[in-house]
């Protein structure tokens, strides 16, 4: 049971945090597609847009260790 | 089987182990590297700063100046008040440059190889809880010091606690915007804490699982820790210097006017 709950812990934010760097990408391409032109401004955007998505699944996993191996 | 990695590479803890005790202090590993990042980063920058009395333009001054500059054109760029930028710049900055050093101090061989009686001399000094918090509460009391210094101590109350009987809807914002205050510190340091103590169990895992081929993909990972470093102190600074602009008079109006330029 423990081990299904340190699982799910990742598990559950990471597949959130998945469909946040989905759209992440999706509107980065897409923006650059428009504006090919601003392709630099978009990228640094971009990786400051995942970087923040990224976070959650990290505070994630960080929450799962914590519970496994601070008891 | 994390257990079995835990025991087969260096072990994962969450909490920063205590090495010595100043007096009653004790001192961690988490603070040796720390002030070991301290030292390079004081190093660095004041030799910097001699090289730039003295004209030179070396590589590794332009590296520094093309830092300086842009980092001061985004900070500019996201207060709109250049008075206001130029005081908040060295702080926003000098955290930037601290977690840099420290993240990629952080991820060097030596750490967590070297050992002590038992425990390890070095860890990186985000992976400390302690470390980031406390950083995490100077930036927000910054935030809150500009706040007041520019609505007065009362407007700055008033940003949170509106008459319910005036304006409803805006009252109960309020009363959410005292608790995204502390939110958001809390998820400023838990975000680069999860960073850098993530990268460390990644590395862990990764060495453990490709066990024979760890000199094959261990690099690629160390890349991107260097990247992941990298990117997390920029966001630290980035969302220093944005809290502090969320507090100041008209920011968001800025924000819309130079928006409305754009477009």
């Amino acid at each position: 049971m423990e081990s299904l709950a340190f699982g799910l812990t990742y598990a559950i934010a990471a597949a959130g945090c998945g469909i946040g760097l989905g759209l992440v990408g999706l509107g980065a391409v897409q923006a650059a597609g428009r504006n090919p032109e601003a392709l630099g401004k978009i990228r640094t955007l971009m990786i400051l847009a995942m970087s923040f998505v990224d976070a959650l699944a990290i505070i994630g996993l960080v929450v799962a260790l914590i519970v496994k191996f601070l008891k | 089987m994390l257990t079995t990695i835990a025991s087969a590479t260096p072990t994962v803890s969450v909490a920063p182990e205590t090495l010595f005790h100043i007096g009653s202090m004790p001192v961690t590993n988490s603070q040796m590297l720390g002030t070991l990042g301290v030292l390079i980063l004081l190093t660095i920058m004041f030799g910097a700063v001699r090289a730039v009395r003295k004209g030179s333009r070396s590589r590794l001054m332009h590296l520094m100046l093309w830092a300086f500059e842009s980092l001061y054109d985004t900070t500019v760029e996201v207060i709109g008040d250049k008075a206001v930028a130029r005081k908040v710049m060295p702080l926003s900055v000098t955290l930037l440059f601290f977690f840099l050093i420290n993240n990629w101090l952080g991820i060097l061989p030596f750490v967590g190889a070297v050992k002590y009686h038992g425990t390890e001399v070095f860890r990186g000094a985000a992976a400390d809880m302690n470390m980031t918090f406390a950083l995490a509460i100077i930036s927000m009391t910054t935030a809150q010091v500009w706040a007041i210094r520019k609505h007065g101590f009362l407007g700055n109350i008033r940003r949170y606690l509106i008459s319910p009987l005036k304006d409803p809807l805006h009252s109960f914002e309020g009363v959410l915007e005292i608790v995204a205050e502390f939110s958001r510190t809390l998820a400023l340091s838990l975000r680069i804490f999860g960073n850098v103590f993530g990268g460390e169990v990644l590395l862990a895992v990764i060495a453990y699982l490709s066990s024979y081929a760890a000199s094959l993909s261990l690099p690629l990972f160390y890349v991107l820790e260097l990247f992941v470093g990298a990117v997390q102190a920029y966001v630290f600074f980035m969302l220093t210097v944005a809290f502090i602009s969320l507090g100041l008079p008209n920011g968001e109006d800025a924000h819309a006017d130079a928006a409305a330029d754009k477009a």
